[in-house]
């Protein structure tokens, strides 16, 4: 201690230097809080419909966002550099919940009752389209719903097996799968024929 | 509208301000817990890597192999080699110990995997990889692994198809210990399998009027006297005129039904009651069901006065019925148990016939020795006055549609002149170990009709298990046989169980006795009797009857279908033929073909008939009783 009053004494305002330290500390922290502020908003949507194409259990993939994005924040400074800051939160809460699920043994699909019932009416907006999707999702296998639906959120067949720890091939495959379960759900629900052939035909019949 | 549009529509719209709201809301929550640990000094531990996963450069093997070990799974890593027998195999630490072995101890090798994986599940788990590697496609196996100490684990693996530049290069599983998941999904499909078996007791309901039957009322008075004490009313019916001989038995099992609701509409839902024997019928009052409750004398005449003057409707007809009651009080704790309740109740009844009055009380059960002398004086004086008869109903052999065999049922004449199954004086004889004289009085006389018949069929005539501890049975029987010029192959023996067989040994010689004389011996009531599987090995059985409530509702009962099925296999297996009771439609013969059961006996195929009014009367002939009553049974 007495080394360091010794240096001290040398240094010209050293309250001074410690204050101006503080304030760069809490300017860059302040930084770093509004970027991952930012970073959660544009971020927290489309994680959320990723896990949750994965994992139906809602708490479950609460606490693991919670979990995730908290040592986002801790580990901000480091992430901050990432190409796909996004894929990072993803992979960590997802060993959140597998971890979970390994602890509470219990298997990452429920039964299909639980569903909410599909809608039947027209879709008219986006939000009931995502609605319905989501709901038949769930009825696909957990792995071929969670690589759809980061293909619907744009990433790239590389971007979803580094995040998701699986094969190029195999995304490419569970792609193709749960497109074509899709569609056959899309027609058991009744929904076949294109909004535009549909209007177009109308249009020719009218004439 | 199509998927596409569906997609299309769906990519459109980002998060509403409501979601946006909530990650706002999110955000500052995960921000504040954050700033509470900075505060407080406290670290946030983060036990993953901070490393860009697009960033790095590794090749696919080492990345999906890596990202398994973060999530605690094991890989087992396979390429093709130049040729067979050259191919490239390796295990993750983790995945060596999901296999048992310590990590690097083992040098994996593909027969060594193989030797590795339950040996049921070998060929499946190669054709799945074969699949997958062939198809380019992932895939899932589960499949049972052997430990090196020979405990067997359930391990589920996550197959995929790796690519070195751009080409396919091997196939990596990535897989779990799955052993709890598995045992829990067993136990699911256990347990759903269960619910769906496990079946109401319809044994204690009478198929008939839906009454409780004589052993489960039997059981309530028992329950009753260890416990609250009350009383006991039993109620017998007779038709006021005799019914007509042209009434089917359908008529008298709607006038019997009738009779049912009539008593339960009276009695109400306070009281239990049954039908305890052809034309009575039992209500105990309990005396902690009510104590304002009307007293058992006054419901007894209750049931006595609705009884007699109600008109029941019998095909058109109307008729009286002449009702009598019996009642019998007893205390908590009382010594007689509650079959003897019920025959204190029975001869209650009975003396008030007699005596011509509407209903005796008994204010206590008699005596032991009162009631056992009373009812060994009943069964004999019915076996030397001949109240019973001989009925015969067919039994249809499956694999040729044709009746090839009869049993011959006894009846037992009613104060009022009719024959009415004998079950509430056969439960009675068999407690009081008087059975005996009735079954030689059945065999006596069986024999002796069919004797004087033309033996074409094949007779199956009752025994009761009690009966066989009696060392002079097989001499009775066999003398008989003599006596009657009886064909022994045309005789088969039904040991009726519903006591246990009182002796084993005794038992023993008379089976193996009976089948050296060249007669068929077949257990009766199977599956609900005494008859344990163990007689079914050391008792020289051919047949086996299988209990028609196993019977009656096989068409809806799964739980039935696989009691009979393997009821069949079993007997099957022992070299013993299987019969089925109580088959009442076309559907049950159907099913009962399917489950291989040889012989079936009910409604469906037949009825029982009268054989002789009465012996001494004679009145109508053996030969004409005897005739197939026709050639097709089923038809």
């Amino acid at each position: 201690m007495t080394e360091v009053e010794g240096t001290a004494a040398l240094t010209p305002e050293p309250a001074d230097r410690e204050a101006a330290r503080k304030a760069a500390a809490a300017r860059l922290k302040a930084e770093h809080d509004r970027e991952f502020a930012a970073f959660v908003e544009a971020s927290y949507h489309k994680v959320e419909g990723i896990l949750r194409a994965e994992c139906r259990d809602r708490d479950m993939v609460e606490d693991a966002l919670n979990e995730a994005y908290l040592h986002g924040r801790v580990k901000w400074s480091t992430l901050r550099d990432h190409v796909k800051r996004i894929g990072w939160v993803i992979i960590t809460a997802r060993f959140k919940i597998l971890k979970d699920q390994q602890r509470r043994q219990r298997e990452a699909a429920m039964a299909p009752e639980d569903l909410p019932p599909a809608p039947q009416s027209n879709i008219v907006d986006a939000w009931e389209a995502q609605e319905v999707l989501s709901t038949w999702l769930s009825q696909l296998p957990s792995r071929q719903a969670v690589v759809f639906q980061m293909e619907h959120d744009g990433f790239s067949n590389q971007e979803i097996a580094r995040i998701l720890g699986v094969t190029e091939i195999s995304v490419r495959s569970y792609k193709a799968a749960a497109k074509k379960r899709l569609r056959e759900l899309a027609e058991e629900a009744g929904y076949t024929d294109s909004e535009s052939r549909r209007r177009q035909g109308g249009s020719r019949e009218s004439r | 509208m199509n998927l596409d549009d569906i997609l299309a529509l769906a990519a459109t719209g980002g998060p509403s301000p409501l979601e946006l709201a909530r990650a706002r809301r999110f955000a500052r929550s995960v921000q504040s817990q954050y700033d509470i640990a900075f505060a407080e000094g406290y670290e946030i531990i983060v036990d993953t890597d901070v490393v860009d996963p697009l960033a790095t450069g590794v090749d696919e093997a080492t990345r999906v192999a890596r990202a398994a070990q973060l999530a605690k799974l094991g890989t087992i890593t396979w390429a093709p080699g130049e040729a067979e027998g050259l191919e490239r195999l390796s295990w993750s630490d983790e995945m060596a110990m999901i296999f048992g072995h310590a990590p690097g101890t083992l040098r994996l090798t593909l027969e060594a995997l193989i030797e590795l994986v339950h040996p049921d599940d070998v060929r499946r788990v190669r054709q799945a990889v074969r699949t997958a590697w062939e198809q380019e496609r992932p895939d899932e196996v589960t499949f049972r692994v052997i430990q090196p100490g020979g405990s067997i684990r359930h391990v589920q693996c996550h197959l995929e198809i790796l690519t070195t530049a751009g080409e396919p290069s091997g196939v990596i599983a990535t897989g779990e210990d799955v052993t709890a998941l598995e045992l829990a999904r067993q136990e699911r499909r256990r347990l759903a399998i269960r619910s769906e078996m496990l079946s109401a007791d319809l044994t204690a309901q009478d198929t008939l009027t839906g009454l409780p039957t004589r052993s489960y009322l039997t059981d309530e008075v028992d329950r009753a006297r260890r416990t609250t004490g009350g009383a006991l009313i039993v109620v017998a019916t007779e038709p006021a005129v005799r019914l007509p001989d042209a009434l089917t038995d359908e008529d008298r099992e709607q006038l019997t039904a009738s009779v049912a609701l009539r008593l339960r509409a009276i009695v109400g839902d306070e009281a239990t009651c049954g039908l305890v024997g052809s034309g009575l019928w039992g209500v105990l009052l309990t005396t902690a069901a009510d104590e304002q409750a009307e007293p058992a004398e006054a419901l007894a005449d209750r049931i006595v006065d609705t009884f007699r003057s109600h008109l029941f409707g019998v095909r058109q007809r109307t008729s009286r019925l002449n009702t009598w009651a019996g009642v019998v009080h007893f205390n908590g704790g009382v010594l007689a148990s509650g079959a003897d309740l019920l025959v204190d109740g029975e001869h209650a009844a009975s003396d008030a016939r007699s005596n011509g009055v509407p209903v005796t009380v008994l204010d206590q059960p008699v005596s032991d020795q009162e009631r056992i002398e009373r009812c060994r004086s009943r069964v004999r004086h019915a076996v030397v006055t001949n109240r019973f008869a001989l009925y015969s109903q067919p039994i249809v052999d499956l694999s040729l549609n044709q009746v090839t065999r009869h049993e011959i049922l006894l009846r037992v004449r009613s104060g009022s002149g009719e024959y009415v199954t004998p079950w509430a004086f056969l439960d009675m004889a068999e407690r009081v170990g008087e059975i005996l004289a009735v079954d030689k009085w059945v065999i006596d006389h069986a024999l002796e009709l069919i004797g004087q018949g033309a033996q074409t069929s094949h007779y199956q005539v009752n025994i009761s298990g009690k009966s066989l501890a009696d060392p002079g049975l097989l001499a009775y029987v066999t003398e008989a046989i003599h006596r009657h010029k009886v064909k022994p192959e045309c005789l088969t023996f039904e040991i009726t169980e519903t006591a246990l067989i009182e002796n084993r040994n005794e038992a023993l010689d008379f089976a193996t006795g009976i089948r050296q004389v060249g007669c068929g011996l077949a257990l009766d009531d199977f599956g609900t009797g005494y008859a344990t599987l163990s007689h079914l090995k050391y008792l020289p059985v051919d047949l086996v009857k299988i209990d028609g409530s196993f019977v009656v509702d096989i068409c809806r009962s799964p739980a039935n279908r696989a009691i009979v099925s393997n009821i069949v296999n079993l007997s099957h297996a022992l070299g013993i033929r299987v019969a089925a009771e109580h088959v009442q439609d076309e559907e049950t013969i159907e099913l009962l073909k399917g489950c291989g059961v040889d012989f079936a006996q009910g409604y469906q195929t037949g009825r029982p008939k009268a054989i002789a009014i009465c012996p001494e009367e004679q009145v109508r002939s053996i030969e004409f009783e005897f005739r197939l009553p026709s050639q097709s049974a089923l038809g």
